[in-house]
């Protein structure tokens, strides 16, 4: 097992699904078809491995609101957890609400993902998210879907 | 209080998502990802094993009907029904390059945590 040290990272930014990937995620769709109720609204990390995902999984779910939300994110460990601009993700997935993503991270650039606590970062992925920075957004998410559910 | 409850369920299902290290898809990130019900605190494997060679796929409120058509049924005479409770159905992404390269260049994640935090 390699170490952190002598560990290369691949630099697959915002990692693809695989041909495996997409099988897998396209499975679920005679499952999600009969969902009783059925889904009020898909919900997404902004990387392109989760909206894909939900795109193939939920395929055909019609009429089903998709938003995407940064605090569904993974912990970056390496390039293949780091995002893309707002932009290039609503251009990818234009049936996709990607305007609270853009807003509220509007004051960064649109750069929704963990790049580091302050100054330095190159917004790349060279930074490593650690404990507290995990922690935190799942508080996020807690009242995220606390105040979803009564809508 | 039942909302508090289920985001404190889906927090814990979140931070298991989180650390990675699962190359499943559908609810078959790990143990503790799958469907998460209001009302409900167990969690079951079966769930969680839709893709990965055995048993479909079955929401844990659909147990017992397991075939497409009883499904259909199902959903058009529960359709009528109206509830208050809010269900989360959680997807594991499918499996993707990086989870190719990991598998061929295994990574001690572990390392870099501790490096990270000094302990």
């Amino acid at each position: 097992m390699c170490t952190a040290s002598d560990f290369v990272d691949p630099l697959f930014y915002d990692t693809r699904l695989t041909k495996k990937g997409a099988e897998q995620a396209a499975s679920l769709a005679p499952v999600t078809r009969f969902l009783d109720p059925a889904p009020e609204v898909i919900i997404a990390s902004p990387l392109h491995r989760a909206m894909t995902t939900a795109d193939l999984a939920f395929g055909s779910c019609q009429g089903i609101k998709k938003e995407t939300c940064a605090l569904m994110r993974e912990r970056v460990f390496h390039a293949s957890d780091v995002g893309r601009h707002p932009d290039a993700i609503e251009a990818d997935f234009p049936d996709w609400c990607v305007k609270a993503l853009r807003e509220e991270h509007a004051e960064k650039d649109g750069v929704w993902w963990y790049a580091g606590d302050t100054d330095g970062g190159d917004n790349l992925g060279a930074a490593v998210s650690v404990s507290g920075v995990v922690q935190e957004p799942v508080e996020e998410v807690r009242v995220y879907f606390y105040l979803r559910t009564g809508k | 209080m039942r909302g508090a409850a289920v985001t404190a369920r889906l927090a814990s299902y979140v931070t298991r998502l989180t650390r990675g290290g699962g190359t499943g898809t559908g609810t078959g990130a790990g143990a503790g990802a799958g469907t998460a019900r209001a009302g409900q605190t167990s969690i079951d494997r079966r769930a969680f094993s839709t893709t990965m060679g055995r048993a479909p796929y079955v929401p844990p409120h659909r147990r017992g009907s397991t075939n497409a058509a009883s499904n259909a049924s199902n959903a058009s005479n529960a359709s009528t029904v109206k509830t208050d409770k809010k269900i989360l159905h959680l997807v594991r992404h499918g499996r993707t390059e990086m989870n190719e390269y990991l598998a061929a260049n295994r990574w001690d994640g572990t390392s870099l945590f501790y490096f990270h935090t000094g302990n």
